[in-house]
């Protein structure tokens, strides 16, 4: 176990200095003097001077690179354009307002979708099977935006329901509550069905396996062989599935942010484009790569400790 | 005169943040409080519509500041708030110009700061002029006080200030809009400040400021004049129209500004006791034309584009019948505007295609407009777009965001501005005329002049109006250069826009002839003014 | 050629019977078809503006009202059909094709080379897909083609891990090692052995991929990044909906609902045909 926990670790180390290093060529492979791009318009050939020797630009590559890690190990992940300040301080002022979001949707989403699949899996065929796979296929694919446009204007807009901006008061644990409930919905949506299908389709093929056969051949309540041992294992997919759905979960928390003017990450993100803020956007991505890896690690990691099949080399989801 | 110089390192010119910037910040709609119903008489709660940078007068840089600084200082003159750009006694209880370059003031006595510096005095009016235009300081606003030379001292309460040569906009630029600050108390912090002033002596006093979130000020117990009607004033710094009409109507505002489309809804559902005031804003839309770009080195090809422009569909459409087609530059009710425009609002596509033709164009005559990223600015564009369509010339539209058009006509920031065509242009004028006008000068070829248009009788009339303070001359020759402008072909004028207001009817606000809140004069609605 | 033909006629009676997979395949003819033929379809020019008549609701001159330059919604729809068409025909169709390439070389092709594109692939992977496509548009400017190439790197990897499995698990066929020790070409066993096998699965895949690639399409013009005005493409008729909401929900309700139906007709319909014509791909449906 120990042995599969460090490949992986290294693994996503690995993987992280190469998309760090992709978003640091990107910036040099762009027409025009990287000062320019980091400063953006606000560029004077004076402040263009000074930052290019401030940040050794005139440096060959690989030194701009290792002292890109060197400030990135420190913590620096430089400085706002527009207000001077630490962009890692603006970065992660902004992040619990995601996290909450990204939660709260996959909580609710996984609270919904695993008993559904449950019930779908031990009912098989039945009308509640029926419907649960027809509307699973249908809310996967839809874009979140749209579902959160429609909530906006449906619950938010139209039946004054819910509030349609904003994260909530300061301190307010119940008006924050309600704040989340619509960009939860809009975006944990797709995910019901996705993990109802899952669970079922797990669960369907552990349930013919023989160590459950014989368990229900010794006569054990068929609820406790779905709690006991079916569940455990039709988890496995879902966790797998959990840990990639919160790389997509932050691009969609990106628009839910945005159609219900939330703070959060993805916003932060949206604006720093728009202004062409370039540390911000690079911040921003670094830090919801490093978030998206890290969590695809410990996903892995789990799936791997609650299913030792899964530790053969070169087994990856 | 009237070049903006670039001071400081980081090169920011007023302009470049005297627009509206919706983008600079963030929804803050989690920061206001939980009381739901402002205090009547107690508590202003108001929206700003960006975050402050600093009060310190040299530096500030947008309408945003002057909002807050007008409440907290006194300048020797301020605006009435009738609605007009005339000035009132403030500081000084006498201000004339003696002559074209002297002007003679005397203040009121008794006016003390708030940290403890004492009275004001001649020589803090001297202190404070001095040192906007002083090198040192690299004051982005010096350019505002214009020919000043230095401030005389008399003694402890009068002087006299001395320009080096007639300049016509000092009142309104200068003497009505800089603040009087403590010598001492400035000095004492180092010369210069940010968001925190060591000294108030207007009605209400800086008490706080939460960055991003709001500004708060409080009575000042010491004021002379007019009592001040609320012991505290919240500013909220709102970059989103929206949150901020969200946030009106949960009851955690009396005063936002709105957008414009959103009249109509709040027409249909006003909030309970509520009203919406629309008032004139003072800025300047227009469609410029580079006319060194050998698409548009023809007059006539310019002339048809403007006749093309239906202006008044653009603003129809863009905002929603409220606001006005523009005489020009400057806005109704200042000294200056146009009574009518050559070329009709509405356009004559008829005259644009024959002229067109004439030119022997072959069309379809592909053009680029390059753009601002504002929601505004892209709807009048796509009118534009289409009632250019009609006459034969297919318009690209260029989307930039807000840092990167801005430097794209400039020289400094490489060869592009060469092959810029049509553009969709805003800034915000001020309180004198000459403030709207002054970018359109041959000095300002390569910076804010991006049409590269340069005639030397507006250079002439630039320089004159600004050295005479005769209003009917000064009338007559800023009429004549818009004249001049809109022959030039370069210019299609579109409008000066509006400011919706809503605002609850516990509170009667004033606001200035630009649009901007003057919070001196915000009462709550029983008292008398 | 028979048997092509009698392959589909078969796979079409199959769909008959499933009443989903039919509702997808006529959706997605529905769409197809109102895309092509927008031109003529459309009562109006999406592109005239009628500044008086803005925010309109439904009326018989506009069945689905009017936006905020008094252009007609439901032309703008119908022509924005074309747009997201545009972009899955060709995101999917060059993505498809490189990342079989990259894959059938990683599956088929050195240790170490397959090693390496799985680093590289899971690298690109490793970003929030619109977080990178954000990230690349702030360095070179909104616009279709950017839009469309971003889809395009970043929905590689996904094809190409796909088509490096099943050519691994072909690879050590019978009938492939039989090849291989006669001496065949690696490109004869790609393209002809390893290639039809793949195929079928992979256009199946590949159809069930254009709803979110139109997801991603509208979702960037919706944030104001992908095509410029006056172009009408569903993103950018619900971005403008979104400023006018209170003024008319009209270009919200009509903007989603292509986006839905491409969503559902897609979805159904390649479902439907996976379920048909390999039912052993239904194991792997989790992994994408």
């Amino acid at each position: 176990m120990l042995k599969f926990t460090a490949r992986r670790a290294l693994l996503a180390l690995i993987i992280l200095i190469l998309a760090v290093s992709l978003l640091f060529a990107m910036i040099h492979m762009m027409p025009g003097d990287p000062a320019s791009v980091i400063l953006g318009p606000k560029a004077s050939p004076a402040l263009k001077a000074e930052l290019s020797q401030r940040m050794g630009l005139d440096q060959p590559l690989l030194v701009q690179l290792s002292r890109f890690y060197a400030d990135l190990a420190r913590g620096d992940l430089g400085v706002d354009v527009f207000s001077d300040r630490e962009v890692s301080d603006i970065v992660f002022e902004q992040l619990p307002y995601t996290l909450a979001l990204v939660l709260t949707a996959i909580g609710g989403a996984t609270l919904l979708g695993v008993p559904l699949g449950c019930f779908s899996a031990i009912r098989r065929n039945s009308l509640l099977d029926r419907v649960t796979a027809v509307m699973s296929v249908a809310f996967i694919a839809v874009p979140s935006f749209v579902v959160a446009l429609y909530l906006l204007l449906l619950l938010a807009v139209k039946l004054r329901w819910f509030p349609a901006m904003g994260a909530g008061a300061d301190g307010d644990v119940a008006d924050q509550a309600r704040h989340l409930v619509l960009p939860a919905i809009a975006l944990g949506l797709g995910w019901v069905g996705y993990i109802a299908r899952l669970v079922r389709a797990s669960m369907l093929e552990v349930m013919e396996d023989n160590h459950i056969r014989t368990a229900r051949a010794f006569g054990l309540p068929e609820r406790t062989i779905i709690v006991h041992y079916a569940l455990r294992i039709a988890i496995l997919p879902t966790v797998t599935i959990l840990g990639l759905g919160i790389g997509s979960m932050l691009s969609g928390a990106l628009f839910a942010e945005i159609v219900f003017s939330r703070p959060g990450i993805g916003k932060l993100l949206h604006e720093a484009v728009i202004t062409r803020n370039y540390p911000v956007v690079m911040g921003s991505v670094l830090v919801t790569t490093a978030f998206f890896v890290l969590s695809t690690f410990v996903s892995d990691i789990i799936n791997a400790a609650l299913d030792p099949r899964l530790r053969e080399s070169g087994k990856s989801s | 005169m009237g070049t903006k110089k670039k001071s400081g390192p980081y090169q920011i010119d007023r302009r470049d943040f005297l627009r509206q910037s919706t983008l600079a910040g963030l929804a803050i709609a989690g920061s206001l409080p939980n009381v739901s119903w402002a205090v009547l008489g107690d508590q202003l709660h108001i929206r700003n519509y960006q975050d402050i940078s600093t009060l310190d007068p040299p530096f500030t840089i947008s309408g945003a500041e002057s909002i807050v600084f007008k409440a907290i200082f006194q300048n020797l003159l301020q605006f009435k708030s009738d609605g007009t750009w005339d000035t009132e006694l403030d500081a000084a209880e006498y201000f004339e110009a003696i002559d074209d370059i002297h002007y003679a003031f005397r203040l009121k006595r008794g006016q003390i700061f708030s940290n403890g510096s004492g009275e004001m005095t001649a020589d803090d009016v001297k202190f404070s002029f001095e040192r906007i235009i002083d090198p040192d300081m690299h004051a982005i606003n010096a350019p505002d006080m214009g020919t000043l030379s230095h401030v005389e001292v008399h003694d402890r309460y009068s002087g006299t200030i001395v320009l080096k040569s007639p300049y016509a906009a000092f009142i309104p630029i200068a003497a009505a809009t800089y603040p009087i600050l403590s010598r001492e108390a400035v000095t004492s912090v180092g010369g210069r400040f940010g968001v925190r002033p060591p000294c108030c002596s207007g009605p209400y006093l800086f008490r706080d400021w939460q960055a991003k979130r709001k500004t708060i000020l409080e009575k000042n117990p010491n004021w002379k004049g007019p009592e001040a009607a609320f012991d505290e004033i919240h500013i909220y710094a709102m970059t989103d129209a929206k949150a901020a009409e969200m946030a009106f109507e949960a009851g955690q505002l009396d005063c936002a500004e709105i957008t414009v489309e959103s009249v109509g809804p709040f027409e249909k559902n006003m909030p309970p006791d509520s009203f919406l005031e629309v008032h004139p804003s003072g800025r300047n839309f227009w469609l410029g034309m580079n006319q060194t770009n050998p698409a548009l080195e023809d007059l006539r090809v310019r002339r048809a584009i403007q006749y093309a422009v239906d202006v008044a569909a653009v603003v129809e459409a863009t905002w929603f019948g409220l606001a006005k087609p523009a005489y020009g530059p400057i806005p109704r009710g200042m000294l200056g505007c146009r009574e009518r425009t050559l070329i009709p609002a509405k356009g004559d596509a008829g005259k644009a295609r024959a002229l067109l033709k004439e030119a022997g164009i072959e069309l379809p005559l592909r053009l680029r407009l390059d753009v601002n990223s504002d929601a505004l600015e892209l709807t009048a564009v796509q009118v534009i777009q289409w009632s250019l369509k009609k006459v034969g010339i297919e318009v690209d539209i260029h989307t930039q965001d807000n840092s990167t058009f801005l430097t794209m006509g400039q020289e400094e920031t490489g060869e592009q501005w060469q092959d810029m065509q049509l553009f969709m242009m805003s800034f915000i004028g001020s309180a004198d005329p000459y403030y709207s006008l002054v970018w359109f000068t041959s000095k300002q070829l390569g910076q804010w002049n991006w049409e590269r248009f340069s005639d030397e009788e507006f250079d002439r009339l630039n320089d004159l109006a600004l050295a005479t303070s005769d209003a009917a001359e000064r009338d007559r020759m800023y009429q004549r250069m818009q004249d001049i402008m809109e022959e030039s072909g370069c210019y299609r004028f579109i409008s000066n826009g509006v400011m919706p207001q809503i605002v609850r009817k516990t509170i009667r606000p004033r606001f200035s002839p630009d649009g901007y809140a003057m919070l001196r004069g915000f009462r709550p609605a029983k008292q008398q003014s | 050629m028979s048997s092509r033909a009698g392959y589909l006629s078969v796979t079409l009676a199959s769909l008959r019977k499933d009443p989903l997979g039919m509702m997808g395949l006529i959706i997605v003819v529905v769409i197809l078809l109102t895309s092509i033929f927008a031109s003529q379809l459309a009562p109006h020019d999406p592109l005239e503006v009628d500044v008086y008549n803005r925010l309109q609701n439904p009326t018989w001159h506009h069945w689905l009202g009017t936006d905020q330059l008094g252009r007609d919604v439901l032309s703008r729809v119908l022509f924005g059909g074309r747009i997201a068409l545009k972009v899955a025909l060709v995101a999917i169709s060059v993505s498809l094709g490189i990342g079989l390439l990259l894959g059938m070389m990683a599956g088929f092709g050195p240790v170490w080379l397959d090693r390496l594109l799985v680093v590289c692939f899971d690298t690109l992977r490793s970003f929030p897909t619109i977080m990178f496509a954000l990230a690349i548009v702030a360095l070179t400017g909104p616009s279709l083609n950017t839009v469309i190439g971003v889809i395009i790197i970043t929905s590689i990897p996904v094809y190409a891990r796909i088509v490096r499995t099943q050519t691994q698990a072909l690879r050590d066929n019978d009938f492939i090692l039989a090849e291989r020790a006669m001496g065949a070409s690696t490109s004869r066993i790609l393209g002809h052995h390893i290639l039809p096998n793949i195929a079928a699965p992979l256009l199946i895949l590949a159809s069930m991929d254009v709803p979110a690639v139109v997801g991603m399409e509208a979702g960037l013009s919706f944030l104001g990044l992908g095509v410029s005005p006056p172009t009408a493409s569903w993103g950018s008729i619900l971005n403008d909906g979104y400023s006018y909401l209170r003024n008319s929900p009209w270009p919200i309700i009509a903007g989603g609902i292509p986006l839905i139906l491409v969503t559902l007709g897609f979805t159904f319909l390649g479902e439907s045909l996976r379920d048909i014509l390999d039912p052993k791909l239904r194991r792997k449906g989790g992994e994408t």
